[in-house]
């Protein structure tokens, strides 16, 4: 388990979240690379089933942002 | 989020634990909150270790290779 | 329409822990509107099984399958759909009772080679309405001989707790119930819905006995027409 690296889903809102991503790209904000983004259009769009298929595609945490 | 707070009812009786998913407002100009809010997630499933349903499933698929 | 609530995760997962295929079949009616059983209930709860089976290094099937309606053969005569069927080693049905046992019969007739087992998902609750997002309430108790003529179209049978037909009782204050302060009384709501309707007179005759012989304490109910009957 040495060489653990936490797969993060992130479901993200065009609007808020999504655009906060793109400006830390753009500002050069370090974060960690493990994060995969889902993109919405709104997170109202974010089914519970989503969730439970990224977790069985292998998510170790998932976060919902807007 | 009320769907995400459902969901994480559901993970909890499923046995993945509702610590693994969260919701998290992020408006448009919070970049650094982008950033900080993967750093925490990306904590949590570390404390947390990989995802047991992931696990489960590469021992299967080697098993199978074998 | 009717109305269904599903059952505890625990316990869907316990009446399935013995198969290795699963198949989850919803029904796109009644219980798909009052979202227990319906296409989007189905996959969740096909993906739950799956995580939660695989969470403890068991390695299941399971598959989600939807169908217009499950108390009617028609919506389930496809044969690329009954050949799912005859694969699965147990059809998880998350219909209403009527769906799920009538599933069973017609699949068990349909399929020859094997048994089709047919169990139950959700728990079945009543007949009602939809009165606000996400709440529902029992309108009717199917009785055989409808009233609501002379209750100005509030059944004193299904929301009266005591099915009274003479009311109200001595229970009802300020329009509750006395079970339940969250239950309208009954006759409060019939009395005034009469007075706005100008028509108080109608309750004025006692009613007598009402004719129990139609509703479901004469036996399970069977409905034929002719005019209908090939
Ligand atoms: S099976 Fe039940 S839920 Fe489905 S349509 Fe028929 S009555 Fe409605
Ligand atoms: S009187 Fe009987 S048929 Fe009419 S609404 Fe009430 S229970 Fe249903």
């Amino acid at each position: 388990m040495g060489d653990y690296e936490p797969r993060v889903v992130a479901m993200l809102c065009n609007y808020c979240a999504y655009s906060a991503a793109d400006l830390a790209g753009v500002g050069r904000i370090q974060y960690p690379t493990n994060v995969r983004i889902v993109y919405y259009l709104c997170t109202g769009k974010v089914e519970i089933v989503h969730i439970l298929k990224a977790f069985e595609a292998g998510a170790d945490a998932i976060f919902v942002g807007g | 989020m009320k769907r995400v707070e459902y969901t994480k009812k559901l993970l909890d009786e499923i046995g993945l634990g509702s610590e693994r998913l969260d919701f998290f407002h992020i408006a448009a100009s919070e970049a650094p909150m982008f950033a900080e809010t993967v750093k925490t997630m990306t904590e949590r499933a570390k404390k947390l270790g990989p995802n047991p349903y992931r696990i489960n499933l590469q021992q299967e698929s080697e098993k199978d290779k074998e | 329409m009717i109305i269904a609530d599903r059952k505890p995760f625990e316990e869907i997962k316990e009446s399935v822990k013995d198969y290795n295929k699963i198949m989850v079949l919803g029904c796109e009616t009644c219980v798909a509107i009052c979202q227990a059983g319906g296409e989007k209930e189905a996959e969740i709860l096909a993906s739950e099984l799956k995580l939660a089976f695989g969470n403890e290094g068991k390695k299941v099937e399971v598959n989600d399958e939807i169908v217009i309606r499950q108390c009617d053969d028609e919506f389930m005569s496809d044969t690329a759909f009954l050949e799912k069927v005859k694969e699965a080693d147990v059809v998880l049905s998350i219909a209403c009772g009527v769906g799920v046992q009538h599933s069973c019969n017609y699949f068990n007739r349909i399929i020859t080679e094997k048994p089709i087992r047919v169990i139950p998902g959700l728990n079945t609750t009543f007949m009602g309405a939809n009165i606000d997002v996400g709440l529902w309430e029992e309108r009717c108790l199917g009785c055989g001989d409808c009233v609501l003529e002379r209750t100005g179209g509030i059944c004193p049978i299904t929301r009266c707790a005591k099915s009274l037909l003479n009311g109200p009782c001595g229970g009802s204050s300020n329009g509750k119930c006395e079970i339940n302060k969250d239950t309208d009384c009954a006759w409060h709501l019939i009395i005034e819905r009469l007075e706005a309707l100008g028509e108080l007179e109608r309750i004025k005759p006692v009613e007598k006995y009402k004719d129990w012989r139609p509703s479901h304490s004469g036996g399970p109910r069977r409905m034929v027409r002719e005019d209908l009957r090939l």
